[in-house]
């Protein structure tokens, strides 16, 4: 059975680097440019994991992690965030929201990044 | 490769973020080296990015028009970059072949500053042979500039006399001064007529101020006259001949504007 990722990245190129991505390895991918549309889609669809970004439009990443925890639907959807913040306070306050993972973008490898993607989804 | 490839968007992506808090958070002169950093990367994204739209489908239009906003944004920098330094290319290339041999220049008879010594620079030949007070000093009547670009000069002198006319520059210093003398030589005919009329292809004066005096010169009985009063004329570069030879500086302004109205515009969108 082919896993649904959601990707919500406000960058439009990144995103779709994303999708190529994560399509090229087998998985189905949605995506979302705001956190709003991306909360939507998340409770529509019910991805198997979630791929999140910080600075969002319309509803902040945070808000977003905070929404999905705190509905009895979407709070076992695994969350990995990927954002160009990077300090600590950020980390932690993702890991106390329930995020499975933090990735800083400037220093990300994309296939680590899949590695763990795929030991969540396995 | 693949996945280099997607790093170095991800990367490159953080790396404009980066620039542009630093751009936000820094002081104006402080700030140039990142806004022009953002400028660099903002195009080395758009260009490494290009082949994303061709293999994945399926975005909002919101974001396909967002895209394309920013692709016309960054192709036509790149376009008007390009056909900016063509033209610039085929002015300074091109042109010079095409009028290689005109003459842009308009002749008015004008007092100079410098004076030339008399005699000084005339052929050798004739400035060995001996003067001849009785022989007719010839006048210089008209100084003019012909269509082509060609110098015409006439005056009045004895029948059948050989006119030397001899033309330098009023600005030259001493040691080139010689070099720049050109001498031409006219027939008078019977009426005393003589009219100087130059090649466009050997005739190559460049703008400034000139002087110009003419001689008989009996080459039978190898004897001269005196000089003719000295005649003054200003050779000046018309409109199109200045646009042309200062096109390059006007295209590096247009360049320069251009980049600043792009700094400008990327600062407001950030």
């Amino acid at each position: 059975m082919i896993k649904k990722i959601m990707v919500i990245e406000d960058e439009h190129i990144l995103l779709r680097a994303l999708n190529v991505e994560l399509l090229s390895q087998g998985f189905e991918v949605l995506s979302a440019k705001d956190g709003e549309t991306g909360l939507r889609l998340i409770r529509e669809e019910g991805p198997e994991l979630v791929l999140l970004d910080l600075i969002l439009p319309k509803l902040h990443g945070f808000e977003v992690l905070k929404a999905l925890k705190s509905d009895e639907k979407t709070k076992d959807i695994p969350v990995i965030i990927l954002s160009n913040l990077g300090q600590d306070s950020d980390i932690k306050k993702a890991q106390e929201l329930g995020a499975a993972g933090y990735f800083v973008k400037a220093s990300t490898d994309l296939s680590e990044l899949s590695k763990i993607i795929n030991k969540i989804l396995a | 490769m693949r996945g280099h490839w997607t790093n170095l968007i991800l990367h490159t992506s953080a790396s404009i973020y980066k620039r542009k808090n630093n751009v936000a958070l820094s002081y104006a002169s402080r700030s140039i080296f990142d806004v022009f950093a953002v400028i660099f990367l903002e195009l080395f994204l758009a260009v490494i990015s290009f082949p994303l739209y061709l293999v994945s489908k399926g975005d909002s239009a919101k974001s396909k028009s967002q895209y394309k906003i920013r692709r016309i944004f960054t192709l036509s920098f790149l376009v008007v970059i390009l056909i900016v330094w063509l033209a610039k290319l085929i002015l300074m290339v091109g042109l010079p072949l095409y009028f290689d041999n005109r003459q842009f220049t308009v002749t008015t008879e004008n007092e100079g500053a410098g004076k030339p010594a008399a005699q000084s620079y005339i052929l050798p030949e004739v400035y060995n042979t001996q003067l001849d007070a009785s022989i007719f000093v010839p006048t210089v009547e008209k100084i003019s500039t012909e269509k082509s670009g060609g110098l015409l000069v006439s005056g009045l002198g004895s029948a059948g006399a050989k006119i030397v006319v001899n033309i330098g520059k009023t600005q030259s210093d001493s040691a080139s001064e010689y070099n720049n003398i050109k001498i031409y030589i006219a027939n008078a005919d019977k009426l005393g007529n003589w009219k100087l009329e130059t090649d466009v292809k050997v005739f190559n004066l460049q703008p400034g101020q000139y002087w110009l005096q003419a001689m008989a010169y009996d080459e039978t009985a190898g004897k001269k006259s005196d000089v003719s009063s000295t005649q003054y004329f200003e050779i000046t570069q018309n409109l199109y001949d200045r646009i042309i030879s200062r096109a390059d500086i006007y295209l590096n302004y247009f360049m320069i504007a251009f980049i600043a109205l792009g700094i400008f515009s990327i600062i407001i969108l950030i």
